[in-house]
């Protein structure tokens, strides 16, 4: 899980530039809460995507998955 | 050989500004000017319809010119929102008002976002195959007539225009562009992604850009491999200008000289198929661009790319 927290980061980092997610307690925080529009949210998604080498996250799960730990606990899921 | 000779425009000046929709949609300053990159919206006022944006274009094309525009022998109109739900097609309403000669061709062409580049080929061809002389190729897509005011997705984002692109027939003394090389793409099972519902547009802004990203990149890599080029053969990427936050994506992810991949949608927004038109008036006229590779992408979906070059 901890490799998969890190590549996350790295890509969402990536992305948007200055995100600092140096506190564990961010990986609570939702998206808005970062300060992540949906405009950089659908980037993340396809890098993780194509990172990962998945399929295109399905609408429903997509938008539920609005923080970093539930994206880790989904990928933990979908790549086991 | 058919060649691209002139491009003239018509954007309604009636703007839009998405700075006074920022409460009502949610959005600030930052998102407005560096992810849609859209200011303002164009919009064409109630009464005019497709046909008399696509005249207005070109009477800029006249005066421009100075050309005869009413001895041309084909005529055709790009566009999805046709006037009169299409009956008749808005190339003949346009023919009528133009006053041009009977013996000219006239069709429509419906197509969205890669419209410019599909009908240049049509176009050309057309002309090619029956020994014509001089062509007009409209693009006016006036989407104002099907967004819904309360969609975020695609209020702020498109505008009305219109183009028309002279074509003509090569000699000795012009001096133009050549449509050398095309690449066409469809996938019709994502189609919903951006469609018409019979009274609105509706767009899943992921859909189309993960579509967009995936897809417009390799096509534009298998084009320029055909023609034995790379990215440094080419002086400018003229890609539809879907938003800015895209062309930027797309420009990224292709490692392309930011100076390479212009934007041009602050005041107008997303004029669907005129978005490279309206870029390429811009250019066609500058003495160091020589090579251009254009892309459209969008509706259908649907993805089109095109090498032009000058020559004189």
């Amino acid at each position: 899980m901890e490799r998969i927290r890190k590549k996350v980061i790295t890509i969402m980092q990536g992305v948007v530039n200055d995100l600092q997610l140096d506190n564990p307690d961010k990986y609570r925080m939702t998206f808005e809460e970062l300060g992540i529009d949906s405009l950089d949210t659908m980037t993340i998604f396809l890098e993780i995507e194509e990172n990962f080498d998945i399929d295109e996250i399905p609408e429903d799960s997509f938008l539920a998955l609005d923080t970093i730990d539930k994206i880790v606990v989904y990928l933990g899921k979908k790549l086991d | 050989m058919i060649f691209i000779d002139t491009i003239a425009s018509y954007i309604p000046q009636n703007l839009e500004s998405n700075f006074l929709k920022k409460s009502k949609f949610n959005i600030n300053d930052r998102f407005i000017i560096d992810k849609l990159g859209v200011e303002s919206v164009s919009r064409k006022a109630v009464s005019e319809d497709t046909s008399e944006m696509c005249v207005k274009a070109a009477e800029s094309l006249a005066l421009k010119t100075g050309f005869p525009l009413t001895d041309v022998d084909c005529l055709t109109v790009c566009t999805q929102n046709p006037e009169k739900k299409g009956i008749p097609h808005t190339s003949a309403i346009v023919h009528g008002k133009l006053d041009i000669q009977e013996e000219c061709a006239c069709f429509d062409i419906s197509l969205g976002c890669s419209g410019y580049v599909y009908s240049l080929s049509l176009l050309k061809s057309f002309m090619a195959a029956n020994r014509f002389s001089k062509g007009l190729l409209f693009t006016a897509d006036p989407y104002s007539k099907i967004l819904d005011p309360d969609d975020k997705n695609t209020e702020l984002l498109f505008g009305d225009a219109a183009t028309v692109t002279l074509l003509r027939e090569k000699n000795e003394r012009a001096t133009g562009w050549i449509p050398e090389e095309f690449r066409f793409s469809t996938k019709g099972s994502g189609g919903d992604a951006l469609h018409n519902d019979g009274e609105k547009l509706f767009m899943n802004g992921r859909k189309i850009f993960n579509f967009s990203l995936k897809e417009v990149p390799p096509q534009i890599e298998k084009l320029l491999y055909s023609r034995k080029l790379n990215y440094n053969d080419i002086d400018l990427f003229l890609f539809h200008q879907g938003s800015k936050y895209l062309v930027d994506q797309l420009a990224k992810r292709m490692k392309l000289p930011r100076e390479k991949v212009p934007i041009d949608l602050k005041t107008h927004g997303n004029t669907v198929s005129s978005s490279i038109p309206l870029l390429f008036e811009k250019y066609i006229h500058e003495e160091d661009i020589q090579t251009i590779l254009m892309s459209g992408f969008g509706v259908g979906l649907s993805w089109a790319s095109c090498l032009v070059r000058k020559y004189s």
